[in-house]
């Protein structure tokens, strides 16, 4: 499990470290003070390719279209990425427990490595300047460092070498759906080949008692997550059913499919009534602790709090309350333990 | 149970912990009265849930620390009920603090500012004051009697106390009347009988209207003081 996160020239983060994190880790914080960008920093660290952090870009809606051969273009692909947009410092995200750095990496450009374009051999629209590639550097406890180059291939991204494996399998629950029906309908199929996918469908009919089954259906081509809903003569699609219990599908899904990794989940609230929230961190924490994930959800909701708090209370060892730095301040981050995060809550102290 | 969609955040630099809202009522109006700003008043819990005693403002302390705005406050007094003997509250106090989560610097003497790097300087002030037994109530019942015309409901008042053997030590029903308790009933008394329209006035609700804003006038000496205490929280909040 990660106790500890250190994060340098990242997104908002010039350099904070974290330290006491839990199995649940509840975030919060004002908009812009990096909830997301912490939970983008977990992703890329535990991911196992540069491509994470496209698909990042991807996640907060924005589309990468066709990329051309230019230096500008490239770097306009990381720049946002790195702390001011200085990208003559290094991006450094590591994670650590109680024996050292489990996992870092370092994101930088590889200044003795520059791609030099053939004059001529593209079309006006390129240009001749040098482009220096960035690099992935992922090192592991224990393991010898993997570096990965990102290429330029018009109209492609190459990756060179592909990336070491996930030593913490990862999903990122994004506020709108990160994943496709399709991608979720493959994770959930190789979960019902190992007859993992009962213990998900029994949690989600406890909890939403209308609800009959899942399946997936093919529909216009495309594998889709069905549900069966009581007095309803056919099945529907599970988004259809209510955006909280797809969503709870979802986030049990990575639980279940991400064994002894992490998720991150933004803006945990979404979608869910709020009588719902108590038993459905209940349920989360159970997951968590039954398949050995980490979770760090971030939320603004007051009476997601409460309900996180109660289930706190209950397991204090298990839960910690992050709260992102003071705006606009070098302010650390402040890591509190699940006993003060139950107590303030109780006291109805505002720690947003 | 319905629940506030947000928590209590700290406005101001100074802050005053009592132990329950009637207390934080009292202390508001007389800092309003006496146009003493820049002092926030808390008590534990919130307004649909009351947690009163020491222990509850011990735990409240450590929640502020929780407050984002928690940096900025630079001196914390609380303001606790003396109850039946001052220096076994005074050191019933000193021991929660030392226990509690967080560090807190702990007082040597009541009305001296503890203090410890990092953390807000702690003083602590008995009600109705660091010597005498009583509560909140006793203050409110001193400030009360001395109002003219007065004087034979107190009488009434003192006599109904002896009927009942509610006057300090001595045992009714088993149970002995502490002196915090004997005040909140004398004050409770008087609050009734000179409010015909709402004999079950809560005492956060005294001074809202014009009818019974003078039972308990703020300016009585009785209150000079704890607004002292106050006005020094002002000029120096370690002071306190």
């Amino acid at each position: 499990m990660i106790e500890e996160m250190h994060i340098r020239n990242f997104k908002c983060f010039a350099e904070q470290s974290l330290s006491g994190l839990k199995r649940v880790n509840v975030i919060v914080g004002p908009n812009g003070s990096g909830k997301s960008a912490l939970l983008e920093a977990l992703f890329l660290v535990a991911g196992s390719n540069p491509g994470e952090a496209i698909r990042i870009k991807r996640i907060r809606g924005l589309e990468i279209g066709t990329v051309r051969l230019t230096k500008l273009d490239y770097e306009a692909l990381w720049r946002d990425m790195f702390h001011s947009f200085d990208q003559e410092q290094a991006i450094e995200i590591s994670l650590g427990n109680q024996n050292g750095m489990v996992r870092s990496l370092r994101m930088a450009y590889e200044k003795n490595s520059v791609v030099v374009m053939l004059l001529g051999s593209h079309s006006k629209e390129y240009d001749a300047t040098a482009i220096t590639p960035i690099t992935f550097e992922w090192r592991f406890l224990g393991g010898d460092p993997i570096k990965v180059a990102v290429e330029l291939r018009p109209p492609e991204l190459i990756f060179n070498p592909p990336g070491p494996p996930p030593q913490f399998p990862m999903s990122f629950i994004d506020i709108t759906p990160a994943s496709s029906s399709e991608e979720i309908a493959s994770i959930f199929s190789e979960c019902s080949k190992r007859g993992q996918e009962s213990v998900i469908i029994n949690a989600l009919k406890d909890e939403y008692p209308f609800l009959k089954g899942l399946s997936i259906e093919i529909t216009g081509g495309t594998s889709t997550i069905f549900a069966s809903v009581e007095n309803l003569p056919e099945k529907i699609p599970i988004s259809h059913v209510s955006s909280g219990i797809g969503r709870l599908f979802t986030i049990l899904l990575a639980i279940r499919s991400r064994e002894n990794g992490i998720v991150a989940i933004d803006e945990i609230e979404n979608g869910f009534y709020y009588d719902r929230m108590p038993s459905i961190w209940s349920l989360i924490h159970r997951f968590a602790v039954q398949y050995d994930v980490q979770i760090f959800a971030s939320t603004h909701s007051w009476e997601c709090l409460q309900a996180a708090a109660a289930c706190a209370e209950q397991n204090p060892a298990d839960f910690a309350l992050v709260q992102t730095p003071r705006l606009g301040s070098e302010y650390p981050f402040a890591v509190h333990p699940g006993d003060m995060f139950a107590l303030a809550m109780e006291q109805r102290v505002e720690i947003r | 149970m319905v629940t506030k969609p947000s928590g209590l955040e700290l406005k101001e630099t100074k802050l005053v912990i009592v132990e329950g809202r009637s207390d934080q009522c009292l202390i508001q109006h007389l800092m309003d009265h006496h146009e003493i700003s820049g002092i926030q008043v808390l008590c534990p819990g919130d307004l649909n849930e009351q947690f009163g005693g020491v222990e509850a403002i011990v735990k409240l302390l450590g929640a502020l620390k929780l407050n984002r705005e928690f940096h900025q406050v630079q001196g914390i007094l609380l303001l606790i009920d003396a109850d039946e003997k001052p220096g076994d509250q005074f050191t019933k106090i000193r021991s929660l603090l030392q226990n509690a989560p967080g560090g807190w610097p702990v007082p040597d003497k009541l009305g001296q500012p503890a203090r410890k790097e990092g953390i807000p300087a702690v003083t602590v002030h008995l009600l109705p004051d660091n010597e005498t037994p009583g509560a909140m109530e006793t203050l409110l019942w001193n400030a009360a009697v001395k109002v003219a015309d007065r004087q034979k409901l107190v009488e009434c008042i003192e006599t109904f106390e002896q009927c009942i053997h509610a006057y300090h030590g001595e045992q009714r029903h088993d149970e002995k009347w502490l002196p915090q308790k004997r005040d909140k009933l004398k004050f409770r008394c008087l609050i009734s009988a000179v409010n015909p329209k709402n004999p079950d006035l809560p005492t956060t609700r005294l001074w809202e209207g014009e009818e019974t804003r003078a039972l308990v006038p703020l300016d009585s000496p009785v209150f000079d003081s704890l607004v002292n205490v106050l006005q020094g929280m002002l000029v120096n909040p370690a002071k306190a």
